[in-house]
């Protein structure tokens, strides 16, 4: 293997610094409309985060006690009795009868028998 | 240096000019020699970099490995390279040194020597394949090692040392031919 490397200075872009220096302003130079644009870009969702981030934090804030009063609103309808209001309470029946209501179904002949014979 | 391209990249997402620049003074060096090796023509090759770069630039939401931004860069440099070629036929068929001389017209002293040193160079590059040209400029002139030259050429480690060995081999014989014909 040819191991030694060969002397390609003459061919080195930074030999002749003044040129190359040159060469990398010219690159940024031309580089500098994207690079405002891209700055400018960043700048407005900058300005959006910093309005942003306290919004969120409000937001945060309004729902955490949203949930508060709503868990506090729901415990307080599960502690208090409904007041249930059925067809039969509504019609004023009789045990048997709301029962047979409230249970849903047809009585039975042994029911109406029961029912009769306890009738006053 | 990758971690810290990583960071230069997202500085320079950003619009950040000092880190653009930073990238620009880390890589043009290896940009210049990927051109070179296509181009055969610093000028060209200074041209192709300044729109590389700048491409780069544009799109660099598209680098999805910042920390390997100099791999993503030497590929946009290849390609706008060997663009450049195909729209110069014209122009390539006329001598390298005529070209090149065209240039150095205005050199003088050690300047005039280097320049002629370069076009020697440059003439002699001609016979080498574009590998062979990648692999010499990258390995002896900026100094990457054969497993950096074997991961930008696609190709294994033997193999990019092979096509080192038959450029320096190649180089050699055409400059000493030229030296012996002129001693």
């Amino acid at each position: 293997m040819d191991e030694h490397p060969i002397d390609l200075s003459p061919l080195d872009p930074a030999a002749d610094p003044d040129r190359w220096e040159r060469l990398i302003e010219s690159i940024t130079k031309a580089a500098a409309p994207e690079l405002a644009r891209r700055a400018a870009t960043r700048s407005v969702i900058a300005v959006i985060g910093h309005w942003l981030r306290p919004a969120l934090a409000a937001g945060v804030v309004l729902a955490v006690a949203a949930g508060a009063t709503l868990s506090l609103v729901q415990r307080e309808a599960e502690v208090r009795p409904v007041p249930t209001t059925g067809l039969e309470e509504a019609l004023e029946l009789g045990e048997p009868v709301s029962l047979w209501l409230s249970e849903n179904r047809a009585p039975t002949k042994s029911d109406l028998l029961l029912a009769l014979e306890e009738a006053p | 240096m990758r971690d810290a391209d990583a960071r230069l990249v997202e500085r320079a997402r950003a619009g950040e000019a000092s880190a653009f620049e930073e990238l620009v003074r880390r890589h043009l060096r290896a940009a210049y020699a990927v051109a070179l090796a296509v181009l055969r023509e610093p000028a060209d090759a200074e041209d192709v970099c300044q729109d590389a770069f700048l491409t780069a630039l544009e799109r660099l939401e598209e680098c999805r490995r910042p920390d390997r931004f100099a791999a993503w860069l030497l590929q946009i440099v290849r390609n706008r390279a060997l663009n450049l070629r195909r729209a110069q036929t014209v122009r390539w068929a006329l001598p390298l040194q005529d070209v090149v001389g065209v240039a150095g017209r205005h050199d003088t002293g050690h300047q005039a020597e280097r320049s002629e040193l370069r076009d020697r160079l440059l003439a002699a590059m001609e016979d080498l394949s574009e590998p062979q040209r990648e692999a010499l400029l990258l390995h002896d002139l900026e100094g990457w090692r054969h497993r950096e030259v074997a991961a930008h050429l696609g190709v294994p480690e033997s193999t990019a040392r092979a096509y080192l060995f038959q450029a320096r081999r190649r180089l050699r014989a055409r400059l000493g031919a030229e030296l012996m014909e002129e001693g």
